[in-house]
């Protein structure tokens, strides 16, 4: 294969990895995360680079404590549900293509303890 | 001097030889060195900074060294006027001298550095408006990524590669050349890379600077010379970065995450415990409209974390409109080109809630 053609698919690759996260199925598609033990918050940051997705949430103490690694072929939200995982944090779809989170307890006053009566 | 010879000096060891021959100059040389002098607002600026070498290495010999003011005074006509301090007048008491000296050199460096801009502000310029991006090479194979509402200028010579970023903001991918420096310029700093990947922003009076791939060194401007290094200049290594205000002092900020830095590529805006009032201002970097004005301390200084496409700050607004929700004294705003999100004082809102 020509080093030509070798640029061609590169840059296809690169195109479709732009267009990807603007595409509907994005919410079950694979998407392979390389994303070591950090503060929680850069740890999340980074899935959501990787993904694609947007994500926003209040800064606090929560968002320092140390994350869990993850590395592997996840589905965004499931690899989000286990960067979770035991920090007493939930993430809600505020609309297609944006995260937010926020804490599990009753009284957070943030928008998921309003939005999840079944909590 | 034999002037083939010349040309393969670098313009610093040329200063340097200019000043060993004017120590006692024939008619002729004298000429030349006006020559060379005039010729390029560069040779101005290494020929002060080759004087303030000898003048430390000499201990303040002032017999034998040159006269600044003469030359600051000879020159001056042919470098361009810009913004000078009024008070430049060349003025000498025998005990201030050696102030004004230093003075002159500092006021002659920023003259010599602006007549340089205006002489090259034809060529080599590259500038994006608001949600720009340009990619481009430079003639070195280095490449450069300028982001949005940004302006910079490309000067490379034998000696070096210099690059001045006027505003905005700018990633390079620095091709190894250890015989050319690549050097950018901004108007509080000089960060200079052999092959490395960097980048600089300007933020007002300061530029920030975060390291991609590799070392830079920061200079400041005022030593911006091969001829005079810093005992330590500050040196960046991949993963950290600095400010640098207009006084040359560097700052370390913490720890910067790699792909961070370069997110802006892909026009993401990644937030790591930024006030809301930063946030927005990002946002509008990248948006002529709709823009995002934050009213209210308390409100703009509230922090988040996050990642968004800088062309939605739409779902920042939907964010907020969420997670401000049942807070009283929020009300947002929109007309055709901006959305508003205001705190309301206590008066203010008190009044509101007066009203049936």
């Amino acid at each position: 294969m020509g080093s030509r053609t070798r640029a061609f698919i590169r840059a296809a690759i690169l195109a479709l990895a732009v267009i990807q996260p603007a595409s509907g199925d994005q919410d079950t598609a694979l998407v392979e995360f390389h994303i070591a033990s950090q503060p929680l918050a850069q740890a999340l940051n980074a899935w959501a680079q990787q993904c694609g997705l947007q994500l926003i949430w209040p800064a606090g103490d929560v968002a320092r404590i140390q994350s869990r690694p993850l590395y592997g072929m996840y589905e965004p939200m499931q690899a989000l549900t286990i960067l979770l995982q035991d920090s007493g944090l939930k993430y809600s779809v505020l609309s297609a293509g944006t995260v937010t989170v926020a804490e599990r307890i009753a009284n957070s006053p943030t928008v998921v303890s309003v939005k999840a009566p079944n909590e | 001097m034999d002037s083939r010879h010349k040309e393969t000096l670098s313009v610093a060891e040329q200063a340097a030889e200019w000043m060993l021959i004017m120590e006692s100059p024939s008619a002729e040389e004298r000429a030349a060195f006006w020559n060379w002098l005039e010729s390029s607002p560069l040779h101005v600026r290494e020929l002060i900074l080759a004087v303030k070498t000898q003048r430390r290495l000499r201990g303040f010999d002032r017999t034998r060294e040159l006269d600044v003011n003469a030359i600051l005074a000879r020159v001056r006509s042919n470098i361009a006027h810009i913004g000078t301090p009024a008070d430049l007048e060349p003025q000498r008491s025998p005990k201030t001298r050696w102030f004004y000296a230093a003075a002159a050199c500092l006021a002659l460096i920023t003259i010599g550095a602006a007549g340089y801009w205006t002489f090259w502000e034809s060529r080599n310029t590259y500038s994006t408006a608001i949600g720009q991006q340009l990619v481009f090479e430079l003639d070195d194979g280095s490449v450069v990524y300028l982001n949005t509402d940004s302006r910079m200028k490309v000067r490379f010579s034998e000696q070096a590669r210099d690059v001045f970023l006027a505003s905005g903001q700018a990633l390079f991918e620095v091709k190894h050349d250890r015989a050319r420096p690549f050097r950018v310029h901004t108007a509080s700093s000089i960060v200079e890379a052999v092959g490395t990947q960097f980048d600089v922003r300007v933020l007002g009076n300061k530029t920030l600077v975060s390291v991609v791939e590799g070392v830079v060194r920061v200079l400041q401007p005022e030593f911006d010379s091969v001829t005079i290094k810093l005992p330590e200049p500050p040196r960046l290594a991949a993963g950290e970065a600095a400010t640098v205000d207009d006084h040359g002092k560097v700052e370390r900020t913490a720890k910067v995450d790699v792909t961070a830095v370069s997110a802006w590529k892909q026009q993401r805006l990644i937030f790591n415990e930024e006030t809301l009032g930063w946030i927005a201002d990002e946002f509008n970097r990248y948006n002529a409209t709709p823009r995002l004005r934050i009213e209210g301390d308390a409100l703009r200084a509230q922090r988040f974390n996050g990642v968004f496409n800088a062309h939605s700050p739409e779902s920042l607004v939907e964010y907020l409109q969420e997670y401000l929700h049942g807070d009283p004294s929020i009300v947002f705003e929109r007309t055709d080109d901006e959305i508003v999100i205001r705190q309301q004082t206590n008066a203010s809102a008190q009044r509101l809630d007066a009203t049936p």
